[in-house]
């Protein structure tokens, strides 16, 4: 897995503090919405670690290739992707990018796994 | 099976799906996407397609989950026996629906558990399943299971969340009997569920208990706030008091500025997502969720990188 972003500076888009956070929510459901399986998301967050040490030019290419490629029959997954090639610009950038994929696919399989797991709470985990 | 068929059992699953109720779609739409394995995914939806209920269908998911692909098509083939042979009906009623195959294995229980009509093997559901009209026949039967509202659009097989009426990712209303599992400790119900679903990513998890004897809740913050600067989101559980479980939540990340941090708090069932200062996770202090009595982190589930 790829290490967080250090401290190198970060483009504005990857620098925002909703990134992982509120936009992460908000691009998950826009892949849950578009059928993207969690599997799907990881393969995708393995794909772009390997590219953790790619320079940003090399990384938008390699965006917009798996967009086109490996996950075109995915297009909720392959638009995010082609969202964020324009938007890498810095070194910083591509750990960030890497890191944030890997935290989609990540958040993805413990929802999945809470909502599974909330069955097995006492009162079925729905109470306050 | 050919692409012909194939679009066959898809078209079949797909009119099954729309005469679910919109919760009942999406919990049953949830279901398919978390198999375990594409092999898993296909029986579901031919158990879909042949017609089952949604509470049937979301058990078979589960009691399918835990199996390794070889097993899960052995359990849904016909069991061979002994003497005469199998009645014809039953033979091709479950050649186009493994959760018949399965029950047929005497493995139906689930079924009876959720309070639904488990059918006989080759006789109960009037006859070889095998097209709509016997679909539509069961689905007309079901109506404790399903609203069947049949209202809003065809959304395929895809997750909607704004037909459930909450932007509840990963979940929804009503949730599957949970798989056994082996002698959790204090405050651990779900690390196993966790890490099948992380460990291709190289990570697992494990829950622990909070403020009761051994991890204290500002050790489990500190460790909490080092896998986020790691890039790992952390499960918690939430409850009124130390040693009560009500309900997951996850932290998504952790801001800091010199010794004060913030967490970023994601209630799934809410789908609130709410900033909290560490001070007021070790006060106690009631959680600016709208779920008054959730004060505390009453347990953590830690993640580990794996090789």
């Amino acid at each position: 897995m790829a290490p967080p972003p250090g401290k190198l500076p970060l483009s504005p888009p990857l620098a925002a503090r909703e990134l992982n956070g509120e936009q992460l929510l908000e691009e998950l459901y826009e892949l849950r919405e578009g059928q993207v399986r969690t599997a799907q998301l990881a393969a995708c967050a393995r794909d772009l670690r390997a590219q953790r040490d790619s320079d940003p030019a090399r990384l938008k290419k390699q965006l917009v290739a798996l967009a086109e490629g490996r996950y075109a029959p995915q297009p909720a997954l392959a638009q995010l992707l082609r969202s964020w090639a324009p938007r890498v610009n810095v070194p910083g950038d591509v750990a960030a990018l890497t890191s944030h994929f890997e935290r989609l696919a990540l958040t993805s399989a413990l929802l999945t796994a809470l909502h599974y797991g909330r069955a097995r709470l006492p009162g079925g985990g729905g109470r306050g | 099976m050919t692409d012909a068929a194939e679009d066959v059992v898809a078209l079949r699953a797909r009119y099954a799906l729309e005469r679910f109720s919109p919760e009942d779609r999406a919990r049953t739409t949830e279901a398919l996407e978390a198999a375990g394995s594409e092999l898993q995914r296909e029986l579901l939806l031919r158990a879909v397609a042949a017609g089952n209920t949604p509470s049937r269908l979301i058990a078979f998911a589960a009691a399918l989950r835990p199996l390794q692909d070889e097993e899960a098509m052995r359990l849904c083939t016909l069991p061979e026996r002994e003497g005469p042979p199998a009645p014809l009906g039953l033979r091709l009623k479950a050649m186009a629906d493994p959760l018949t195959a399965y029950e047929a294995w005497g493995r139906g229980a689930f079924a009876r558990e959720l309070g639904s009509s488990p059918r006989e093997p080759g006789g109960g559901g009037g006859g070889p399943n095998l097209g709509f009209a016997v679909a539509s026949r069961e689905l007309g039967e079901s109506a404790g299971d399903s609203n069947r509202g049949g209202g809003g659009p065809d959304l395929g097989f895809g997750i909607s969340a704004r037909e459930m009426g909450a932007r509840e990712l990963g979940s929804s209303r009503e949730s599957p009997p949970p798989a056994p599992r082996a002698a959790p400790g204090e405050g651990s119900f779900a690390d196993d569920l966790m890490t099948q679903g992380t460990s291709v990513l190289g990570v697992s998890y494990r829950e622990e208990a909070v403020d009761r004897g051994g991890l204290a809740l500002a050790q489990a913050l500190q460790r909490a706030a080092q896998a986020l600067a790691d890039g790992l989101p952390v499960p918690v559980i939430l409850g009124a008091r130390p040693g009560k479980y009500s309900r997951h939540a996850l932290l998504l990340q952790m801001q800091s500025s010199g010794s004060s941090r913030v967490f970023q708090l994601h209630d799934p069932i809410t789908t609130e997502t709410v900033w909290v200062h560490e001070k007021d996770f070790l006060a106690g202090s009631e959680l600016p969720l709208s779920t008054a009595p959730l004060r505390r982190i009453t347990a953590i589930a830690l993640p580990v990188r794996t090789p």
